[in-house]
């Protein structure tokens, strides 16, 4: 059985949506384009097309291939596996994408997908440079080991990829009972929200069962539009810089450690995890939303009018 | 696509400029404003417990400083707006003809110049912050 290779296939109708889904956010204003943040991603897709080619996937899949003939289970090449083999590496992938979101180490891989303030499709092409060879090693080799083929175990990760291109979007709403087992837009810009209620949750990649089996759903709703980003925004559409800011900032931290401990805690630690607790991690910030949740903006007494010094 | 990498990589180039500039035509002139209301309400949903206590301003940035003399900067980038928050003392403030420099290793290229419309407003734009810094110290 022969496996195609769906992603090489695919960039001309990412270009084809992209230029349907401009002309349909400018016609309905459902939606957000701005070029600089296009060009960005899609300059990100660009380099994380090259980047395993001197990063590591012909490593990895020499792995896989090494790793194969001590399989557990000869499983035949066919649809009905293939199938099977689709549903178990999308477990496999909502695993590794919320590992992705709380241990930092593989945070500053997944950081750059969410790096943008846009939810468009171009975000989707916003891929990282790096983490192609431990991710895919940890949690892929297990499939192997099961039986799967490594070009089965691609193929399948490919179409699940593909999958996740065509919900990065604001144009479609919600989707019925489709909403109830697939993961759809409406899903998915939760996971790209910024807001507290909305941080770590909905991990999946093309089933959402998982999040409703472990308890990381969170539907939209529809009182709270999501912001996109992350929680401290990137102030840069360099691609240099989205690709290893929190590489270096890991590098920063670590070279400041004053203990292998607080080493240890700032490259595996959650994302704003700090010694002296004084940044925030995801739980951190979901508390201090829910002390002030519901409060307008706080001001003290002296309120920024009173004593304004210049104002536009 | 083609299964030659090099010319792989030139039609996703390609196809990454017809994109763009199709973006470019139809979202042109998409730039975030650093009003004083904008920036309250972008404040308020990623540091909502900074309790703002004085506020100045300009075309490119609006600088808080709380109860507790902490500063947050609230700076646009690109048609977004982007909060830095900073301790007391943490940034470095210069004065250069009608521009204040702050200094951070937070801010975008370390540095943000807050532009006033004319002089008077930098002199007591730049009195304002040292104040501040004065305070802190």
């Amino acid at each position: 059985m022969e496996f195609p290779n769906v992603l090489a296939l695919a960039p001309p109708a990412f270009i084809a949506l992209i230029l349907i889904e401009a002309v349909a956010i400018k016609s309905t204003g459902r939606g957000r384009y701005a070029p600089q943040d296009a060009a960005a991603s899609l300059a990100m897709g660009l380099g994380s097309q090259l980047a395993p080619l001197i990063g590591g996937a012909a490593l990895v899949y020499a792995v896989f291939v090494a790793v194969y003939p001590y399989r557990l289970f000869d499983i035949p090449n066919t649809w009905a596996t293939v199938l099977i083999c689709f549903v178990i590496d999308d477990f496999r992938y909502y695993w590794w994408h919320r590992i992705s979101h709380e241990r930092r180490w593989f945070w500053a891989s997944h950081v750059v997908h969410h790096s943008s303030q846009h939810y468009n499709l171009t975000t989707a092409l916003r891929q990282t440079w790096t983490g192609h060879i431990l991710g895919p090693l940890l949690f892929k080799t297990p499939l192997v080991l099961l039986g799967f083929h490594p070009a089965m175990l691609v193929f399948v990760s490919a179409l699940n990829l593909l999958y996740q291109f065509w919900i990065h979007t604001e144009t479609i709403g919600r989707m019925g009972p489709f909403e109830w087992v697939f993961n759809t837009p409406s899903h998915h810009r939760v996971h790209h929200a910024t807001n507290p209620r909305y941080l770590d949750a909905n991990y999946a990649g093309t089933l959402i069962i998982w999040d409703r089996l472990f308890g990381t759903f969170v539907p939209e709703d529809a009182a709270e539009r999501p912001r996109y980003g992350i929680v401290k925004q990137l102030a840069t559409f360099n691609p240099l810089k989205i690709a290893f800011h929190e590489w270096i900032a890991i590098a920063r931290d670590v070279l400041s450690a004053r203990s292998l401990k607080e080493a240890w805690g700032y490259t595996f630690g959650p994302p704003g995890w700090s010694p002296d607790g004084s940044r925030l991690t995801s739980a951190a910030i979901k508390d201090r939303w829910a002390r002030v949740k519901g409060d307008p903006p706080q001001f003290g007494p002296a309120c920024p009018e009173a004593s304004t010094i210049s104002s536009n | 696509m083609t299964g030659n990498l090099l010319l792989d990589n030139v039609i996703s180039l390609a196809g990454i400029g017809l994109v763009v500039a199709v973006i470019a035509a139809l979202f042109r002139g998409t730039r975030a404003q650093a009003t004083r209301e904008a920036a309250l309400v972008r404040l308020a949903f990623d540091e909502p417990d900074f309790v703002v206590a004085e506020a100045v301003g300009a075309r490119n940035a609006q600088v808080f400083r709380s109860e507790t003399g902490e500063t947050a900067i609230v700076l646009v980038v690109g048609d977004g707006l982007v909060v830095r928050r900073f301790a007391p003392g943490a940034l470095r403030i210069d004065e250069t003809g009608d521009e204040i420099v702050l200094r951070a290793d937070d801010l975008p290229g370390g540095r943000l110049a807050v532009r006033q419309a004319d002089a008077q407003a930098v002199r007591q734009w730049a009195r304002a912050v040292n104040d501040w810094r004065d305070s802190d110290t």
